[in-house]
């Protein structure tokens, strides 16, 4: 426990000192291409996006649900703290004296995380339970639904701006690098620690194989609906400190598509391992990024940016994986500690070792895989 | 609400699930075959949609007169020749690798498939909605309009599903395609080529989501984008699993059912902006309460 405490505070001032620093480089125009732009687009998205891809893959590697309404609870999250942060919150800090307007700025910008948080584990609930019993691909069909119906609402509610989008939400966050890094490493230690536990295993055994883990006794609805609330937990609390930096929010930056680049990022990872989520989380939308860098084309006559051709590439590399790496880049395999100091032993031993026995030791020294089950069998439905 | 809305709102009903059940044949003779969500069947119908625009947006020589019948049904025959091609080509391309793969990985190839194709609709179209020129008159029925066009349309649909349910029950190759689906393994061992029937089945779906697709365009007016074929998809596929999924009949009933009570939610003013949630709300409900359909068979899972 108190190991953990110690952690926690040592990631706490880590991200604040990095932000205070990348503030003052950002500002302060220390580089020449670390600038406003490039800054929200290779280190604040990527953030996001792993946060967004950490959460999906508890519940959609992890316990094997595919969902497809990753952006459903994301918009929840954003939307719901906003509108507490605009009506409610923005007349109370009026009140505050200004001495105390950072700490209750501090305080409330918290309040809106945990509430964008409640409200997306409330709308996993509520889908979960009717949602999750069922299999496979009605499941995916059915989270697909509820993401476009929620995109659908909030187009049509009037409190949250309707089509015209969410505007004036006071932008608590600010440069944003505290937050974006410790909603990442938060959703990484939660699904660490999760998958180290005794609820852990639970999970890994609905993906595994339902009815087995039925017969031992795991309840498997109470496991799913568990995933299902945490992973949508994560999304809300993302989606809420994105709407509190960018100041405004519109329906269509919850679409369908959202959801599909991160179930490609989960997919391409591998399902299950949290250290390839955040590998492609983080990989896929710094390449989407350098793709802006691109020249304009011409194609049949009509110019094209190159990001037009990002969502071409995502659907690309969801195929492609599917057929010819199906269990994704890293398997079940894990970067953790452990595995880091075995590389760091080996590497001056194998220097060591006369030439002629290099091949053999070479072989006889690779790292047992850590995954729990074998990467055949990762994703068998019955 | 009056009845005349009442009728009007179920002719209308009646129009669009007519479309759906044309899409949702292809979903449950695929998923009878395969038990594989075939997700990029509603980006087939978009290809339809686009093949009929595409014929009718410019004069092909004076090939495709569009003002004449023979002109119009040389468009829909083009438009479901491509989309059986498309539709062979996905099968040989994305779904034949993974035939023994598990139902999950196929499923996301699906939704992969799905997104390229609107992405590649998006690059080569653009995103601009796109209506075929051409107007039909509208006749009155008692207070309820109906469009020429709408009503060819429904005869039309009715034809190729009649059409359907004979080459199932009548042909050797609707045989085939029956035991494929009741087994394939056995069906293998009595002779059945089964790869050439799991190619054919995408080619008749294929073919027929294309001629919705076209029909759509050209005599709903609907304006086609690269989107267009995804809500109806999916909706077709909600009205495949109503009707019973596997089952054909069953994917008719559950297209006009769903087409007539979404255009009864459609026709509430506060309801309407959700038309679009009663096919999820539906499906949930439907899974819940009666797995195997209105028309299905219950089938014991095997453990």
């Amino acid at each position: 426990m108190v190991r953990q405490a110690l952690w926690c505070g040592v990631a706490i001032v880590i991200c604040w000192a990095l932000d205070r620093l990348l503030q003052a480089a950002v500002y302060g125009q220390w580089f020449g291409w670390l600038t406003d732009y490039t800054y929200r687009a290779f280190i604040l998205v990527p953030l996001l996006f792993i946060t967004l891809a950490v959460s999906l893959n508890l519940i959609n590697g992890i316990t094997g649900q595919f969902s497809l309404g990753h952006a459903g609870f994301f918009a929840v999250g954003a939307y719901l703290s906003a509108g507490f942060s605009v009506y409610f919150a923005s007349g109370w800090l009026a009140q505050v004296p200004p001495a105390w307007q950072g700490a209750a700025q501090f305080g409330l910008l918290l309040m809106a995380a945990l509430i964008g948080a409640g409200a997306a584990a409330l709308f996993g609930l509520i889908v979960g339970i009717p949602t999750l019993r069922l299999r496979g691909d009605y499941l995916a069909i059915a989270t697909l639904g509820f993401g476009e119906i929620v995109r659908v609402l909030f187009e049509n509610l009037d409190v949250f701006g309707a089509q015209r989008g969410f505007t004036g939400i006071p932008t608590w966050v600010g440069f944003g690098f505290f937050w974006y890094a410790l909603l990442a490493m938060g959703c990484i230690a939660v699904s660490r620690n999760l998958l180290k536990s005794t609820h852990g295993l639970a999970f890994l055994s609905v993906r595994e194989d339902e009815t087995a883990a039925e017969a031992m006794g795991v309840s498997t609805t109470y496991y799913k609906v568990a995933a299902f609330v945490i992973g949508a937990m994560f999304a809300g609390m993302a989606g809420a400190l994105l709407a509190h930096r960018e100041g405004s929010i519109y329906p269509v930056d919850f679409k369908l598509d959202i959801s599909i680049i991160v179930v490609t990022m989960v997919v391409l990872g591998g399902q299950g391992s949290i250290t390839g989520s955040v590998l492609a989380g983080a990989g896929l939308k710094m390449l989407e990024e350098l793709l802006r860098l691109l020249p304009v084309v011409t194609l049949f006559g009509r110019e094209f940016q190159p990001s037009d051709f990002r969502m071409l590439a995502f659907a690309l590399v969801l195929i492609l994986t599917m057929i010819f790496r199906p269990q994704g880049l890293l398997g079940h395999r894990e970067l953790s500690w452990a595995t880091l100091r075995r590389w760091l032993s080996r590497s001056p031993k194998r220097a060591s070792v006369p030439p002629a026995e290099t091949v053999w030791t070479a072989e006889a020294e690779l790292p047992p895989p850590t995954s729990i089950s074998s990467e055949g069998e990762q994703m068998k439905q019955p | 609400m009056e009845l005349s809305t009442l009728a009007q709102q179920l002719v209308n009903g009646v129009q669009s699930g007519a479309i759906y059940a044309l899409i949702a044949v292809g979903y449950t003779m695929v998923y009878g075959i395969l038990r594989m969500i075939n997700f990029a069947h509603g980006e087939v119908y978009m290809v339809g949609a686009l093949v009929a625009w595409l014929g009718t947006s410019r004069d092909w020589y004076g090939v495709v007169s569009h003002s004449s019948t023979g002109g119009l049904v040389l468009l829909i025959a083009t438009a479901m020749l491509v989309c059986m091609t498309l539709g062979v080509l996905i099968e040989r391309l994305a779904y034949r690798p993974l035939r023994h793969a598990p139902r999950l990985i196929v499923l996301i190839t699906a939704i992969g498939v799905s997104f390229l194709l609107q992405n590649l609709a998006l690059i080569l179209f653009g995103a601009d909605p796109k209506t075929v020129p051409l107007t039909w008159r509208t006749v009155q029925l008692g207070g309820i309009s109906i469009s020429l066009g709408q009503l060819v349309l429904l005869i039309a649909s009715l034809s190729f599903m009649a059409g359907l349910q004979l080459l199932v029950k009548r042909t050797q190759f609707g045989r085939a395609m029956r035991a494929v689906s009741e087994d394939f393994q056995t069906a293998a061992l009595m002779g059945v080529p089964y790869d050439r029937v799991i190619v054919g089945t995408f080619a008749i779906g294929a073919a027929l989501a294309g001629a919705g697709g076209a029909m759509t365009a050209i005599f709903v007016g609907a304006p086609v984008t690269p989107t267009f074929g995804f809500m109806p998809g999916v909706k077709a596929f909600v009205s495949a699993v109503l009707g019973g999924i596997g089952n054909i009949p069953g994917a008719v009933l559950g297209g006009l059912l769903l087409g007539v009570i979404e255009a009864l939610v459609g026709g509430n003013p506060t309801l309407s902006p959700f038309r679009d949630a009663v096919a999820f709300c539906l499906l949930i409900a439907v899974l819940l309460f009666r797995p195997a359909g209105l028309l299905g068979r219950a089938v014991q899972e095997k453990v």
